[in-house]
């Protein structure tokens, strides 16, 4: 029955095996598989929408990984396939050896997701999203209080922790977002484009707490479309154009295969080798 | 699903909705504003109306001449009235223009007749769409009764007779019930339909903001990211846009209530206006039904809002939806209608129904039943459908369609039944037997139960674990029992039936069925398939095979194979056992029953979680039908049950062998041994 169903309204892309078969552009290193994110050969379509091919990436934990890529390239789809809120076409995704596609509620617990548009409940404290967090994570009773407060202490929330969350500025919106993620202490910390709109000092304050949460043993990833950032705190960085990871490795790995000088040279020298590709 | 989980989005939801003005306005502050005024406006215009009718002295024409001063006196006697003396055709003519207000028409030779002794016809006409005309024909009748009184007394004094010869009896009628009263009793039943669409409209809103809202403002994803289910947050919000219902419809009551109060302090002639005219129990058993209505729709709401993906899209979603509560209404109302057969299950048609009897105080406890239990049925299916929609992330992250949407296959493919999936299963089942089994059996009696047992329970049960590819012997526990759990079964499944008829012969005049000595009519629908089993000249070979055998395989694949091994994977055993027998005590659609049944499916529980199989019940429930039947069919009297007295001693066999049964079912050393317990995540 859901077969037909299926038939009659499911538009599978026919070119869909040709996107997948293609070899990737710039050879992967190897997989390691002991790391807190694994990800392997994902790809994500949505309808006939090609939205992520044949991704392969890892972080282990205690190192900040940043993802980088032009809007519409398929940062957010990959990340959201992270925390099971979008389920994989094919491939395979692991955070902690945990499949979030079977089982979310495992992987949820592990995981502190960071939505792009920073939505907070307009009607409701940071605080009061603060405890929410807490209740629906299970934080025992007598660790919220305290975590809570030192969350507010460590992201500077104080001013405006009682504010509803519809009068606060989009750093404020930010850093309560973020205080939200870190709530349950999870071991894998995804943030989509946690700096977007946000100024120089705002963004800055951002970075600086991503490099401690990583130094205190949390695998962070992260996605970004400033490359000034990636260099400043990421170990390791991943192209994506395009929904395919052009290139991975550390800034001076890139900086070598590409014969820039700068991250920025690099990053449209990868991109512009794809558009050469595709007119060819 | 977590108690506390679903708690804690359940208040976040409300402190949202506490904190917006739209909100509360619609909730609280809208019942409060709009009962009073529909009272006041109503009432203000009636008495501004009268006002100004009063206020115009009527002119009536009188003719032709002559016409007796005495008459003009009378009707000009307190002023009320202006006369104006004429002839009848211009009279008429200035009646239609309005000039006039009535025109008293006397015949010729009028104040002879008067003089005389015969009657003299007089015609009063007047314009009755003309507020001043109508008010102008009661002050002149008035005046004309009067007059006539004066002339009586005249012609009675010329012939020097007493006054009291015309008036041989005095008559006075007494109404008790003042005719404000019987439209009141009007407004009374018209008032809880109100309500309904009241709590409906005050669910809208909140309906909408939980669901649809919070994908278009985002906040949806920020809120799965949590490590919640779809259905703690389908559970949590249900229960919030359940609560602005129950509040609204709180709201109004206490508004309506308030106005009453009110009464007191008002002056006389608004005071009859808005008395009720109601019982406090039938205001009880409405606002039973409205809350039956609250969970209905609020749920209906929600699941509809759901597949929306942004608010405007919600609301034009909604607009039937309301319209949908609105037209039961008007379907109640109809001459005629009324709550029995399917119309029972229609959800909302069904509220509106009970509603009617409830008014009309021919509302019985077993029709409330099978509306509790329709409605609570229909709700768990829309509230498991909103679950499942929930679980699309298509439809969740607001892109693709609907259709397409649903009917994809759920990802994760389950060893053994959710408890959920199990439940939207059973719903299924009810739904059918509603629908479908209730025909069939009603045409044709044996082979319509024959078909319920195995086409609508057992198939739909077996088919769905076929599409969702279950290991079919481990969803139901088709294992081999020990042999102690059969010997348990035997012995219970041959003695159970003595209590449990003695239980339902609590309830009813004679549960084993025996034609009714009065012929009245069976209130009891086991009762009344038993009646009509036993009346048939049929084989007692196909009588165990389908009243037996068959609701021992089918019942037992449903609710101590499917519905209980499901519950054992997140309940405790004995709550699951508990759950499935309230289940199966409801699923009878007896309410006289509902105890002994739910008593019955505990042991069928018990000796499956002991045992590990469902084989044991099997065997227990074939046999108890099976002599219930038997037992039936003779005819014969059950000391205790069919007539009073005191057990025979065979009686008290029986309770001896249920003891050794409850024994060995309590010695079995295996509890839950080959139950499926994985609860979450499982890895293959």
């Amino acid at each position: 029955m859901t077969r037909i169903i299926n038939k009659l309204w499911g538009r599978v892309n026919p070119d869909l095996d040709d996107f997948v078969s293609k070899p990737p552009y710039v050879k992967l290193p190897p997989v390691d598989s002991s790391s807190a994110v694994v990800v392997q050969h994902l790809t994500k379509s949505y309808g006939d929408v090609l939205a992520v091919c044949d991704l392969s990436f890892t972080v282990p934990a205690g190192t900040i990984y940043g993802l980088v890529g032009a809007n519409g390239a398929g940062k957010t789809t990959t990340l959201r396939t992270l925390a099971g809120l979008s389920k994989p076409t094919s491939g395979t995704v692991r955070i902690l050896d945990a499949d979030p596609t079977t089982d979310p509620l495992i992987v949820k617990r592990a995981l502190g997701f960071h939505t792009g548009d920073t939505a907070l409940w307009g009607r409701i404290t940071p605080r009061e999203t603060l405890q929410l967090f807490a209740d629906l994570c299970e934080v025992p009773v007598a660790e919220s209080a305290s975590r809570i407060e030192a969350l507010i202490a460590e992201l500077e929330l104080g001013a405006f922790v009682d504010r509803r969350c519809e009068t606060l500025s989009t750093g404020q919106r930010q850093r309560t977002a973020i205080a939200r993620t870190l709530i349950h202490d999870p071991a894998v910390l995804v943030l989509d484009e946690p700096t977007a709109a946000l100024d120089v000092v705002a963004a800055r304050f951002i970075l600086d707490r991503l490099r401690l949460e990583a130094q205190r043993g949390k695998a962070v990833i992260f996605s970004t479309h400033h490359l000034s950032e990636v260099e400043l705190v990421s170990d390791r960085i991943g192209v994506i154009h395009a929904g395919r990871l052009l290139a991975e490795g550390t800034v001076d790995d890139l900086l070598e295969r590409t014969g820039k000088r700068s991250l920025t040279e690099a990053f449209l020298a990868l991109v512009d080798a794809t558009r050469v590709e595709d007119v060819a | 699903m977590r108690p506390r989980i679903v708690l804690t989005l359940w208040r976040k939801e409300l402190l949202e909705v506490v904190r917006d003005r739209r909100a509360l306005f619609l909730m609280l502050l809208l019942p409060l504003l709009l009962y009073p005024l529909i009272f006041l406006i109503a009432s203000q215009v009636a008495i501004e109306q009268t006002k100004k009718v009063r206020a115009t002295v009527p002119v009536v024409g009188v003719g032709p001449a002559p016409v007796p001063d005495a008459l003009v006196e009378r009707l000009e006697q307190d002023g009320k009235l202006r006369v104006e003396r004429g002839e009848l055709a211009a009279l008429k003519e200035s009646l239609a223009q309005q000039k006039v207000h009535a025109v008293v028409a006397l015949p010729d030779g009028f104040a002879g007749t008067l003089l005389g002794q015969d009657t003299a016809a007089v015609t009063v006409l007047f314009d009755q769409t003309s507020d001043v005309s109508s008010h102008a024909d009661e002050l002149v009748s008035t005046a004309l009764r009067d007059f006539a009184k004066a002339v009586t007394q005249d012609r009675l004094d010329r012939h020097g007779l007493p006054a009291t010869i015309a008036r041989p009896l005095q008559v006075t009628s007494q109404n008790i019930a003042p005719p404000e009263k019987v439209g009141g009793h009007l407004l009374g039943s018209a008032l809880p339909m109100l309500v309904i669409v009241m709590l409906v409209l005050g669910a809208f809103y909140p309906a909408i903001e939980v669901t649809a809202g919070e994908k278009e403002r985002g906040t949806l994803v920020t809120l799965l990211t949590a490590p919640v289910r779809a259905l703690e947050i389908v559970a949590g919000k249900y229960l919030s846009v359940l609560t602005v219902a129950l509040v609204t419809g709180a709201a109004n009551v206490a508004s309506i209530g308030l106005l009453l109060g009110m009464a007191v302090v008002l002056p006389d002639d608004l005071r009859g206006k808005i008395d009720l005219g109601l019982s406090g129990l039938t205001l009880f058993r409405a606002g039973y039904v409205a809350v039956l209505a609250a969970v209905f729709y609020a749920a209906l709401m929600m699941t509809v809002a759901v597949l929306a993906r942004t608010y405007k899209e919600a609301q034009s979603f909604m607009t039937p939806v309301y319209l949908l509560s609105v037209l039961p209404s008007f379907f109640a109302q109809l001459p005629g209608a009324k709550l029995d057969g399917t119309l029972s299950f229609v959800p909302g048609v069904n509220l509106a129904l009970l509603l009617r009897h409830v008014f009309e105080g021919t509302a019985t406890a077993q029709q409330a039943f099978t509306v509790t239990l329709a409605t609570l049925v229909a709700t768990t299916l829309v509230l498991l459908l909103a679950a499942r929609i929930f679980q699309r992330e298509s439809i969740l992250l607001g892109q693709g369609g609907i259709l397409a949407a649903l009917a994809s296959p759920s990802g994760r493919v389950e060893p053994v039944p959710t408890p959920g999936q199990a439940l939207g299963t059973m719903a299924v089942v009810f739904v059918l037997i509603f629908y479908i089994g209730s025909v069939v059996q009603a045409r044709w009696l044996l082979p319509g139960l024959a078909i319920t047992q195995w086409l609508l329970i057992l198939l739909p049960v077996l088919a769905w674990l076929r599409w969702q590819r279950m290991d079919v012997s481990r969803a139901l526990g088709l294992t081999r029992a020990p042999w102690t759990a059969l010997g348990s079964a035997l012995l219970l499944g041959a003695s159970a039936w003595y209590p449990v008829l003695y239980g339902a012969s609590r309830f009813l005049a004679d549960p084993t069925a025996k034609p009714p000595p009065s012929d009245g009519p069976a209130t009891d629908p086991i009762q009344e398939v038993f009646q009509r089993l036993l009346s048939d000249e049929v084989s007692p070979v196909l009588l165990l095979l389908v009243v037996a055998i068959s609701p021992a395989i089918c019942e037992e694949v449903l609710f101590r194979g499917l519905l209980l091994r499901a519950f054992l994977r997140s309940m405790r055993p004995r709550v699951a056992v508990l759950v499935t027998a309230l289940l199966f005590g409801a699923f009878h659609l007896s309410l006289a029953r509902i105890v002994p049944t739910a008593a019955l499916g505990v042991l069928l529980g018990l000796l499956a979680v002991r045992s590990g199989s469902l084989w044991p019940g099997v065997v227990f429930h074939a046999l108890h039908n099976g002599l219930s039947l038997l037992i039936a069919r003779s005819g014969r009297d059950v000391p205790g049950i069919t007539t009073d007295g005191a057990p025979a001693p065979w009686q008290l066999g029986l309770i001896v062998l249920m003891l050794l049964g409850g024994t060995l079912l309590l010695g079995l050393s295996r509890p839950t041994a080959s139950l499926p317990l994985p609860t979450t995540g499982t890895r293959p």
